[in-house]
């Protein structure tokens, strides 16, 4: 995940060239033989269930399955082997880390109701936040509400699931996306495509059952 | 290697710069791009536009047309001032004969009104006001927008923009000394003429600017210069209208084709970056550990026994998990409830990060009981900040969507006293490595960019808490830097100006090789005395004290030094020269990223007088400041440029690579090395070493607390 990652939206493409006059390598190479590199080691996860969710990042092509390495309260913290994490509360995304423009928090509690079938149907807030390019919480605030209601057939690893898929449209003035999640009968989210942030786009989750 | 910036990093400066992208030019931008001009400074051709970049935009312009070349670094200092530095080589230009000059000069551009639906924006420049003054002018500009892609500019100037068309200066209405314009004193340069700004004749200027598509703009001005001394030895002005378009190749890279003054073909590329648009976001760190809640009853506390045994083997798997996320464990224990933890911050530009980080593993490694986390930042084994993190919290707010400022606000940060004391396996340490160099040498007329790339080793042995011997070793590989033929004429001692010569003799050079000693004699005072050859070109005893609360904005240090000049092959011998140095400090952290600094004392060539700096500083590490030494040797003595100066700039490696890190590329640009106003060049100064493990570093970091 993380390679694909780096290379696909973190590397502008063009920058090697003016270095290969200097070093023959790339910038990867240049920051290895500077040391530049590597100081901080990726935490092989730990996990602590045998629930794995596996993901896809369209935009970037990077793709991994991740394990749950901790939870506290409905908020469960999947990671993958080479240091990604994403922290979803009742199946919604509320921060992930490593993936470069990350999601540092997020308050979906709108949206939990709302999948619970208990929030009334109307507008409700949604609140993100990043940070910015001198590490400053920028927060980023929604109106969102439920757009679509359907009951489907899922197919996840060739076996098939009864599953509502419910999509919702969240609203600011200058951004907008659409979240859509299927759940099965005890309001499980089985899959899900959830926006992350303007470099990484939306992500595409799954639960796989094992 | 623990952080070093500044001399030993130029090499990599370049190179890496070279590795960024442009970032993306803000969402918001004007319908109507504001570009650079030929000078650098905003404008149209010649010309300049009463409009600003966005603000902490650094542009690199480099613009060309009848063997007149410029090229300029230009930072948009505020909202509404920017500062450019010029280096320009006018070719076959008039002055005793033909000659090619190479000419400094400095620029400023300030925004005085911002345009309204009828008034149109109105700035004010001066030009060259510190060099020879070749490009010496100054001017008031107005700048209008009609409609959304047409937008039109006129104003007056002074001076050299005064050369065609010029009448009887209408300040002369105030003062008739507003009518001639002095002759400047050109033998040495780098005054400041104020006796010059806004006198003699004045002429009028203008243009008109269309963009043609979003990426295309083009421009038509009317310009008064008279290129004095290049016409008409390197061209012809066959008239004073000069045509230009410009397209944006990518995000921050223009690229502008000019015919101008009638008989000129000219061309100008711009690459513009912004500190505060990191190339790769918030930086590529692998995902910290998760917070590890503690079960609501538990029997860990129970199990727990806490004996000598289990206590070195609950040290040493957390000085292992802490050193996975780039922190050392400097010391460890435990207190009741309570454990002490001491680190050292060796990954993040952020010290946050790095405590946010640590508070993480302890939760996942201490026993239930403990419910406070005594954290005590270490640097160079002086504890300088301790804060005071509730268990609860890091549990509590891990994924509450103000998790950050709240977690800063219950966090007690104060002054440390002295934390646990340092592990059995903290000392001795011993860090060695090889890496490339790249030593530039820049504005010789006889090549204006040289450069020396090698090896360097690198050393660093701390047998105890405190002390530290380092060294630094240079081999070059291939490089050009000893064909410099110029040699100095300074008249003051050769303190700095030999440069040339130890550039050449020194192959291999000891860059340094010192033995260093960093104690805190008080709460909030700090000390160091550093022995040894000290930087390459002089060895002796270096001694500072550094007074800085946790919380205050100002500072003050004292440094005192006694020094002899090395020999030019940097190896262990010395030359004749000895001189006592040194400084007293004061530092004022001015609020808003700005920091200023004096230092008044006695320099290398044994002058007196003091170092002014001024220092914009991004939260993500970004430095962009210029200096100024005044001291009792006299302008004529001084040599040309008259004073030291110069302008200094930082690049944090994390905002390069994405990667964590928490060293900075650093280089100083001087328009000149003389001797006078020299200072010693003494690595591990304590206040850049202190600071960032203070309060207000660590409030402004505290976005990464939980990253």
């Amino acid at each position: 995940m993380r390679a694909a990652a780096a290379h696909r939206s973190l590397r502008p493409a063009g920058m090697a060239l003016a270095l290969a006059a200097l070093l023959a390598g790339g910038c990867d190479r240049l920051g290895g033989a500077l040391e530049l590199t590597g100081n901080v080691a990726a935490v092989a996860p730990q996990p602590t269930g045998p629930e794995r969710l596996r993901v896809a990042i369209p935009e970037t092509g990077a793709r991994a399955t991740l394990a749950p390495v901790a939870e506290s309260g409905d908020v469960t913290v999947w990671q993958t082997l080479d240091g990604i994490t994403l922290s979803l509360q009742g199946g919604v995304l509320i921060a992930t880390r490593g993936l470069g423009d990350d999601l540092m928090s997020a308050d979906v509690a709108g949206d939990v109701a709302m999948l619970r079938g208990t929030g009334g149907g109307g507008y409700y807030p949604h609140i993100r936040t990043y940070l910015d390019g001198e590490d400053q919480t920028v927060f980023r605030s929604y109106q969102c509400r439920r757009t679509g209601q359907a009951r489907t057939t899922l197919q996840i690893d060739g076996a098939a699931r009864a599953a509502r898929r419910i999509a919702a449209r969240c609203t600011s003035p200058r951004h907008e996306f659409t979240n859509v999640y299927w759940l099965d009968a005890t309001g499980t989210v089985l899959k899900s495509r959830q926006w992350i942030s303007p470099a990484m786009q939306y992500m595409e989750t799954e639960r796989v059952l094992r | 290697m623990r952080g070093r910036t500044g001399k030993k990093f130029i090499g990599p400066t370049i190179a890496v710069a070279l590795c960024v992208a442009a970032p993306a030019l803000g969402a918001d931008e004007a319908r109507i791009a504001t570009g650079y001009n030929s000078y650098g400074y905003p404008g149209l051709i010649d010309m300049p536009v009463a409009k600003s970049r966005p603000d902490g935009e650094l542009a690199f312009t480099i613009s060309s047309f009848a063997g007149q070349t410029r090229n300029t670094m230009t930072f948009q200092l505020l909202p509404r001032l920017s500062g450019s530095f010029r280096y320009a080589v006018l070719d076959k230009v008039a002055g005793g004969g033909t000659s090619t000059l190479y000419d400094r000069s400095f620029s400023l551009h300030y925004r005085l009104v911002d345009e309204g639906r009828v008034r149109p924006a109105l700035a004010i420049g001066l030009n060259d006001f510190l060099g020879t003054g070749v490009y010496s002018s100054e001017y008031v500009v107005a700048t209008k927008t009609l409609g959304r892609r047409v937008r039109v500019s006129g104003g007056i100037g002074w001076g050299r923009l005064a050369g065609v068309g010029g009448f009887t200066n209408p300040l002369g209405v105030f003062d008739d000394r507003f009518k001639t314009r002095p002759q400047r004193s050109f033998g040495v340069g780098g005054d400041v003429e104020t006796g010059q700004f806004f006198r003699g004749d004045a002429a009028l200027f203008g243009g008109i600017e269309w963009q043609a598509t979003d990426r295309l703009r083009l421009v038509a001005e009317y310009s008064p210069d008279a290129y004095p001394r290049e016409t008409p030895a390197a061209f012809n002005r066959r008239s004073q209208v000069s045509l230009g378009a410009t397209y944006k190749l990518r995000p921050g890279i223009d690229l502008s084709l000019r015919y101008l003054y009638g008989s000129q073909l000219g061309i100008q590329i711009t690459s513009t970056l912004n500190p505060k648009d990191r190339p790769n976001h918030g930086g590529r760190d692998p995902a910290p550990p998760p917070v590890l809640a503690r079960p609501a009853s538990s029997d860990a506390a129970l199990s727990w026994r806490g004996n000598i045994e289990e206590r070195g083997a609950l040290r040493a798997r957390l000085a292992a998990a802490l050193g996975k996320q780039g922190v050392r464990l400097h010391g460890f224990s435990i207190d009741g409830a309570r454990a002490r933890v001491a680190i050292e911050n060796t990954a993040y530009s952020q010290t946050a990060q790095a405590v946010g980080r640590t508070a993480r593993v302890l939760t996942r490694l201490l026993a239930a009981h403990i419910d406070r986390f005594d954290i005590t930042l270490i640097t160079d084994g002086m504890p300088v900040t301790e804060l005071r993190i509730r268990r609860d919290d890091m549990e509590a707010l891990e994924h509450d969507l103000e998790g950050s400022w709240k977690s800063f606000a219950r966090t007690h940060i104060a002054a440390a006293a002295d934390g646990p004391g340092p592990t059995p396996e903290r000392y001795p340490r011993l860090d060695w490595g090889i890496k490339p160099y790249l030593s530039p040498s820049f504005f010789d007329p006889d090549d204006p960019v040289r450069a020396d790339i090698g090896a360097q080793l690198d050393f660093a042995y701390e047998p105890v808490r405190g002390v530290e011997f380092s060294g630094s070793l240079r081999k070059k590989v291939v490089g050009n830097l000893d064909t410099a033929t110029r040699v100095s004429n300074s008249v003051l001692p050769h303190v700095r100006s030999d440069f040339t010569r130890y550039d050449k003799q020194g192959d291999p050079a000891l860059m340094h090789l010192t033995g260093a000693y960093y104690f805190k004699p008080g709460r909030d005072v700090y000390g160091r005395v550093t022995l040894g050859y000290l930087e390459r070109m002089y060895g002796g005893l270096s001694s500072e004290l550094l007074w800085k609360r946790a919380d205050s904005p100002f500072a003050l240090g004292l440094e005192l030094n006694y020094v002899k000049q090395r020999d030019f092959d940097q190896r262990f011998g010395f030359r004749d020269y000895e001189v006592a140095t040194g400084h007293v400090s004061a530092y004022w952290d001015m609020g808003n990223g700005f920091h200023a600094q004096i230092d008044a004392g006695r320099y290398l060539a044994r002058d007196w007088g003091a170092t002014f700096s001024l220092d914009r500083e991004f939260r993500n590490g970004w430095k962009v400041g210029a200096f100024a030494t005044l001291t009792d040797v006299p302008f004529d003595d001084f040599g040309e440029g008259s004073f030291d100066k110069g302008i200094r700039i930082t690049v944090p490696i994390s905002w390069l690579t994405g990667e964590p890190n928490k060293d900075g590329l650093s280089t100083t640009i001087r328009p000149l090395t003389r001797d006078g106003g020299a200072r010693l060049d003494v690595d591990g100064r304590l206040y850049e070493r202190v600071r960032p493990l203070h309060k207000p570093a660590l409030r402004d970091g505290w976005g990464r607390f939980w990253r």
